[in-house]
C-alpha cells in the first residue's frame, strides 16, 4: 500500500545514489589510473617538450645525454617525478606523463607526453644573462596566454637527483615567479589604477603635488623620497615616471581618492586586503601561483602609505605583476590567464588537454586601462626606449627593500605596445647593486631573443 | 524439489558454474604453489554449496532466491579471501560463511512472525543494553573488541540488526502522545531516540567513529518512515525542529570534532604518502594494476598491506581479479537488496526492517569502499559479505534473514492453526495410547 | 569513442587466450546468475501473490467518487483511511477525519477499527468501534461510502 511503496520509495533512491556513486567511483579510477600509478614504483614516462621540441623531463635523463647542467634553467620549475618538489609542471600533472592506461596497463613505448608553452633556448640565454646574480624572471604572450620563458635563480640541477641538498643556496627548490615578494615602486601601478578608477583621467591629470625631498605625512611620519633634493611639483604622469614617493602620499591622502576605492580596485585585481576573506592564488596547470596580499589602514597611517608605494606589508607574486600587464596592455582590463602546456598526449598518442586562452575578470574599466597605457609608455619612450628599439615598451621599474632595508630588490615589469610581440613581462633582481646588472639588460636579453625566436627569418635575413 | 513446489534448476546450475568458472580463473591464471591447497579450496566451495543446498530443501519458505544469492556471495568472498597472499583454504573464512548462514536463519526464524517480534520487543531492548555494557566493559583498550581465548568478537556489529528491529518497532506502534512542555511526543518516538542516542554516545566514545554513520543512516531512514507513515501523527513543526537539529548536530560536529577526527577528514593521502594516507594510496595503486581484468588470484601485493582483507578488500578483490568482476560481486549484493522491490513485503513491520537492513548495508557498502578508494574520508569499516571478520559476517547474515522475513512472513493466523493441529495431534496420539492400553 | 575500441582490442590482444576467455566466461556466468535470480524472483513473487489472495481473502474496497468507480486493493495487513495524504487510502472529503479508522487482516477475515473520528466509523449503517467484515459490507466514513467486494477474478488466481 502507500506506506510499503513510500518505504520501497526510500530503498530505490537509496540504491539509485549508491550506484551513481559507484559508477562516478569506476569513471574516476580508469581516469586517474596514470596518477595512482605513477606513485607506485618505476614505470615508464614520457617526456615534456618545449615548444620547439627540446626536452625539459625526461625521468631517465643523464648528464652524458643531455650535458650536465642542461635542465638548471628550469629545475624548479618543471622538477621532476621524485615528489621532492610539489609545486611543478611535473609534479603537478605526473599522470598524465605515466605511460599506461587502465585497459592497457604499463605501455613501454606509450607515448604519453607533454607539450609545454616555454622556450628553452630563450629561457637559457636569460639565466646566463643574470650571471653571478639571482632572481627570477617570467613572461607570455599577453594576447594568448602562452608563457614563454619563466626561471628562478638559484635552481636546482635534476641531474644531482638531490644529492647536494645541503650545499644549495636557500630558494632553490621554489620557482620565485609564483611565490610573494615585495613589489617596491611597481606597486604603484595598482595605486595609479586606484586612483584612476576612482577619480577619473581629468580629475587625476589636475593634481599636482610638491616633492620636495622628504614630505610629513598628516600623521607627522616623514615619507623620503629616492631624490634627495625632489623632483618639484609634478603631475601624475612625470611622479609615475620619477617614481616619487611624497607624490603618491599625497595622492593617498587627497580627500578626492577615498580609501574604501583604493580597497575596491584592489580587490578586483586579486589582492587580499586586511587579510579579508581567503588568499586568492592563480592556478598554471596545477602550479599554484600567490596573488597579492596587502593591507589599507587609513588614509593618513605611515603604513598604508607605503604599502601603496609597494613597501609595507604589501606582497604580490610576480607572476601576477605580469598579468596585470596583460590587463593594461589589452587596453580591456581583462587580464588573459597565463598557462604552461599547450597540449599533451595520452599514452595512445591521442591529443589531450588542448590550450584553450581564457580570461580573467574585468579587474578594472577599460578606460583607465587606455590611460593607464598611455601613462607606462610615456615612462617608457623617456627611460627605456633602448629596451626594443623601435617598438614601444611600457615599463614600470621598482626597488623594493628586504630584510629590514638591508638588501634591495630590483624589479621591472611592462609590456611591448606590438600586436605582432604582444609580450608582458616582469623581471626581478635579488640584492641589486648598483653596476652589477640590472633588470633593464636582463629585459633587453629576454626581448631580443623572444622576438629573434618569433621571427626568425626576419633576423637572419638583416 | 522445494516446498514452495516452485524449481530453481536454471539458478543452481549457474550458481555451481559461477563458482566452477572462478576456480578455474584460479586455476588458470592463478599462481598455485601446492596443489593440495588449490583441491582443498575447490572441496570446500562445492561442499558447502552442495551442504547449504541440501539444507534449504528442508526450509519451509515462501522463497528462495536470498538462500541462493547469499550462498553465491558468500563463496565468492570465501574464494577471494583464500587467494589472497598465494592460494590456500581460508579456514577462519570458510567457518565466518558457516556461521553467517546460521545467522542468516536465525534471523528469519526469529523476525518472520513480525506480531510477535512486536510483543516482545522489550528482549531487543535488553538485548541491547547487555551489548552495551558488555561493550563499556568487557572490550579491550580500544574499545572494540571482546577477546575471549583465541576469539574476539565485536559487539558493536550485534547492536546493527537489534537498532533496526528496535527502529521498525517503534515506527509500527500505533502511537499515544503525551504532552510534554509545548511539543506532543510519543512514547515510543522517544524511547527510540533515546536508544539512538545512547548509541551514538557510545560510538563517540569508543571512537567508532566507521559504525557511527551506518548507525545514523538506519536512524535517518526510520525518522523518514515515521514521517511517512500514517499513524505518526507528527505535526510539520516537529520535522522542522527535528531537521534543523540534525543539520546544527552535523555542522558542529564537523566543526568541534576532536583532532583525531579532524585529522582523517582531510587528509592529502598523496602527500601523506607513507604516513596517513599509506592504505589509501597503496589501494588506488593496487586497483590501478589490477586493471579490469586483475592479475590474476594470488598475485597481487596488496596483502602486504595492514586489513587489506577487510578496509581495503575491494581494492584487494581488484587488484587480483580485475574491476570489472569486483563491481559485478558489488552489483550482485545490491541485486540481492532489489529482491524486496520486487517482492515488496505485505506489512509495515517487514517494510520498516527491510529499508533498515538497506540503509544499513549501503551504507557500509560506500563507507568502505569509497573511503578505500578516497572519495570520502578513510573509516575502518568492513565490506559486508566480502571482509573477514566473524562478527561483521554473523550480522550481515542476520541481516539477510530479515529481508528473508520481509518476503516470506509468517503471519499469526498461521501460527494459531499450526498449534491447533499440533494440540490436535498430541490428542489423537493420547488416544491412541489410551485405545491400545485399554485393549491390552 | 573509437579511441576507447581500439584500447579494448589491444587489450585483448594483449592477453593470452584461455585467459581471455575464463575471464570473460566468469563474467558472463555471473551476469547468467543474476538474470537467473531476477526471474527466479519473478515467479516467488507471483507466489507470494497468490498466497496474499489466500490471506487477504482476495478482497478489494470500492468506492464511488465523481461519477468513478474507485478500486483499492488491499495489499497490506494493516491499512489506514482518512483524509492525510499519508493515508493509505485517501478519502477527500471535509467530513472524514485525517485518521479515521485503520483495517487489519488475519486468517482471511478483515476487521475495521474506529480511531476516535469526529463523524463515527459505520457499518451497514451501524456505528461501531471495531467489527469484522464481510464481503458486501458497506463502510461509510463521515460521508464517503465504500464497499468491501470479492476482487474480480484475475488469471493469477489460476
Amino acid at each position: 500500500m502507500k506506506s510499503i511503496r513510500r518505504v520501497q520509495g526510500l530503498i530505490t533512491a537509496m540504491l539509485l545514489i549508491f550506484l551513481a556513486a559507484f559508477a562516478f567511483l569506476v569513471y574516476k579510477l580508469q581516469t586517474e589510473a596514470g596518477f595512482y600509478i605513477s606513485n607506485a614504483s618505476k614505470i615508464s614516462m614520457g617526456f615534456i617538450y618545449d615548444r620547439n621540441g627540446d626536452v625539459l623531463f625526461d625521468a631517465d635523463a643523464d648528464a652524458q645525454i643531455y650535458g650536465s647542467d642542461y635542465f638548471i634553467d628550469i629545475g624548479n620549475l618543471i622538477g621532476d617525478n621524485s615528489r621532492q618538489m610539489s609545486n611543478t609542471l611535473a609534479g603537478k600533472n605526473i599522470g598524465m606523463l605515466a605511460n599506461f592506461s587502465f585497459m592497457l596497463g604499463e605501455q613501454e613505448n606509450g607515448q604519453a607526453s607533454i607539450h609545454c608553452t616555454l622556450d628553452h633556448k630563450v629561457n637559457r640565454d636569460v639565466y646566463d644573462a643574470f650571471g653571478k646574480k639571482n632572481g627570477c624572471a617570467v613572461a607570455y604572450n599577453y594576447l594568448t596566454g602562452e608563457i614563454y620563458l619563466c626561471l628562478s635563480k638559484p635552481s636546482v640541477n635534476i641531474l644531482n637527483h638531490y644529492e647536494d641538498l645541503d650545499s644549495l643556496e636557500t630558494g632553490s627548490l621554489l620557482c620565485k615567479v609564483f611565490y610573494p615578494t615585495v613589489p617596491g615602486s611597481t606597486q604603484k601601478i595598482s595605486t595609479t589604477l586606484a586612483a584612476l578608477e576612482s577619480m577619473g583621467y581629468d580629475n587625476l591629470i589636475s593634481k599636482s603635488y610638491d616633492c620636495s625631498g622628504v614630505y610629513t605625512n598628516l600623521d607627522g611620519k616623514d615619507i623620503r623620497c629616492h631624490l634627495e633634493s625632489g623632483h618639484g611639483t609634478q603631475n601624475i604622469t612625470e611622479a609615475f615616471a620619477n617614481s616619487c614617493n611624497p607624490f603618491f602620499a599625497q595622492l593617498v591622502e587627497d580627500p578626492a581618492l577615498p580609501l574604501y576605492d583604493i580597497e575596491k580596485t584592489y580587490e578586483k585585481m586579486g589582492y587580499l586586503v586586511n587579510g579579508k576573506g581567503n588568499q586568492n592564488y592563480l592556478d598554471i596547470n596545477g602550479i599554484s601561483a600567490f596573488t597579492a596580499s596587502t593591507s589599507l589602514k587609513s588614509k593618513t597611517d605611515f603604513n598604508t602609505q607605503w604599502g601603496c608605494m609597494g613597501q609595507g606589508e604589501t606582497l604580490v607574486s610576480p607572476l601576477q605583476l605580469m598579468v596585470w600587464q596583460s590587463a593594461i596592455a589589452n587596453g580591456t582590463g581583462i587580464a588573459t590567464n597565463p598557462y604552461l602546456i599547450s597540449y599533451a598526449t595520452k599514452v595512445s598518442g591521442k591529443v589531450t588537454a588542448q590550450a584553450e586562452t581564457s580570461y580573467s575578470s574585468q579587474m578594472f574599466s577599460e578606460i583607465s586601462a587606455g590611460y593607464m597605457k598611455e601613462i607606462m609608455l610615456d615612462n617608457g619612450r623617456k627611460n627605456y626606449a633602448s629596451l626594443l628599439p623601435g617598438t614601444d615598451v611600457g615599463v614600470k621599474s621598482g626597488t623594493a627593500q628586504v630584510e629590514n632595508g638591508n638588501k634591495e630588490n630590483s624589479l621591472l615589469t611592462g609590456f611591448v605596445d606590438d600586436p605582432g610581440f604582444p609580450i608582458a613581462f616582469c623581471i626581478q633582481i635579488d640584492d641589486r647593486v648598483k653596476g652589477e646588472v640590472s633588470t633593464s639588460d636582463i629585459a633587453k636579453v629576454m626581448l631580443q631573443n623572444l622576438y629573434e625566436s618569433f621571427y626568425p627569418s626576419e633576423n637572419e635575413a638583416s | 524439489m522445494y516446498k514452495n513446489r516452485l524449481s530453481y534448476s536454471g539458478a543452481v546450475i549457474l550458481l555451481f558454474l559461477t563458482h566452477l568458472s572462478m576456480l578455474g580463473l584460479v586455476f588458470i591464471r592463478g599462481s598455485i604453489a601446492a596443489p593440495m591447497d588449490f583441491l582443498k579450496l575447490t572441496g570446500a566451495v562445492i561442499g558447502l554449496d552442495i551442504g547449504y543446498l541440501l539444507i534449504t530443501l528442508w526450509y519451509k519458505q515462501m522463497t528462495y532466491t536470498l538462500d541462493f544469492m547469499l550462498l553465491c556471495i558468500l563463496n565468492i568472498s570465501l574464494i577471494f579471501q583464500s587467494c589472497f597472499g598465494g592460494i590456500h583454504l581460508s579456514v577462519k573464512h570458510l567457518i565466518s560463511c558457516v556461521m553467517c548462514l546460521a545467522a542468516c536463519e536465525a534471523g528469519f526464524l526469529l523476525t518472520r512472525n513480525h506480531e510477535w517480534i512486536r510483543k516482545n520487543k522489550k528482549y531487543i531492548y535488553i538485548l541491547i543494553f547487555i551489548l552495551f555494557i558488555s561493550i563499556i566493559f568487557f572490550t579491550d583498550n580500544q574499545k572494540k573488541w571482546i577477546t575471549i581465548g583465541s576469539f574476539s568478537i565485536q559487539p558493536s556489529e550485534f547492536i546493527k540488526p537489534c537498532f533496526i528491529l528496535v527502529c521498525a518497532a517503534s515506527i509500527v506502534e500505533l502511537h499515544e502522545k503525551l504532552k510534554i512542555a509545548f511539543f506532543y511526543i510519543s512514547k515510543d518516538s522517544l524511547t527510540l531516540c533515546i536508544v539512538a542516542l545512547f548509541i551514538f554516545a557510545l560510538q563517540w566514545w569508543c571512537h567508532d567513529l566507521g559504525s557511527l554513520p551506518t548507525f545514523g543512516m538506519i536512524f535517518l531512514c526510520a525518522l523518514f518512515c515515521r514521517f511517512c507513515y500514517p499513524k505518526a501523527k507528527i505535526s510539520k513543526r516537529v520535522v522542522a525542529i527535528v531537521c534543523a537539529a540534525g543539520v546544527l548536530v552535523l555542522i558542529a560536529a564537523w566543526n568541534l570534532a576532536p583532532d583525531y577526527v579532524q585529522k582523517r577528514l582531510h587528509v592529502d593521502i598523496w602527500a601523506d604518502r607513507y604516513g596517513d594516507g599509506y592504505q589509501q594510496c597503496e589501494a588506488l595503486i593496487g586497483i590501478a594494476k589490477g586493471g579490469w581484468l586483475g592479475l590474476g588470484a594470488g598475485n597481487g601485493s596488496l596483502y602486504k598491506i595492514f586489513a587489506h582483507d577487510s578496509d581495503i578488500v575491494f581494492a584487494t578483490i581488484c587488484e587480483e581479479w580485475g574491476l570489472l568482476y569486483a563491481a559485478l560481486t558489488i552489483m550482485l549484493i545490491l541485486i540481492m537488496l532489489m529482491t524486496v522491490l520486487m517482492n515488496p513485503p505485505k506489512n509495515y513491520y517487514h517494510a520498516m526492517m527491510t529499508a533498515g537492513v538497506t540503509a544499513a548495508f549501503l551504507m557500509q557498502m560506500s563507507l568502505n569502499i569509497f573511503g578505500s578508494c578516497n572519495l570520502i574520508p578513510f573509516t575502518g569499516v568492513t565490506l559486508p559479505f566480502i571482509s573477514a571478520g566473524g562478527s561483521s559476517m554473523m550480522s550481515c547474515g542476520f541481516l539477510v534473514g530479515m529481508l528473508k522475513a520481509g518476503q516470506s512472513p509468517l503471519f499469526q493466523h498461521e501460527v494459531m492453526k499450526r498449534k491447533r493441529q499440533k494440540q490436535r495431534q498430541k490428542a489423537r496420539k493420547a488416544a491412541q495410547k489410551q485405545q491400545r492400553r485399554s485393549a491390552a | 569513442m573509437p579511441e576507447i575500441l581500439s584500447e579494448l582490442w589491444a587489450m585483448l590482444s594483449s592477453l593470452q587466450v584461455p585467459d581471455l576467455v575464463l575471464s570473460a566466461a566468469a563474467v558472463v556466468i555471473l551476469d547468467l546468475f543474476a538474470i537467473a535470480i531476477i526471474f527466479a524472483v519473478g515467479r516467488e513473487s507471483r507466489l507470494c501473490r497468490k498466497r496474499w489472495q489466500k490471506v487477504s481473502a482476495g478482497l478489494e474496497l470500492r468506492r464511488r467518487a465523481e461519477q468513478k468507480e474507485l478500486h483499492y486493493p488491499l495489499e497490506a495487513d494493516e491499512i489506514l483511511l482518512g483524509r492525510h495524504t499519508s493515508a493509505d487510502i485517501q478519502i477527500k472529503d471535509a467530513s472524514v477525519s485525517r485518521y479515521h479508522a485503520v483495517m487489519t487482516v488475519t486468517g482471511g477475515v478483515w476487521t475495521i477499527t474506529d480511531l476516535n473520528a469526529k463523524s463515527g466509523t459505520f457499518v451497514n449503517d451501524q456505528r461501531i468501534r471495531q467489527k469484522k467484515l464481510a464481503p458486501g459490507d458497506c463502510i461509510r466514513l463521515g460521508n464517503a461510502k465504500l464497499w468491501i467486494v470479492r476482487r474480480p477474478f484475475s488469471e493469477e488466481e489460476e
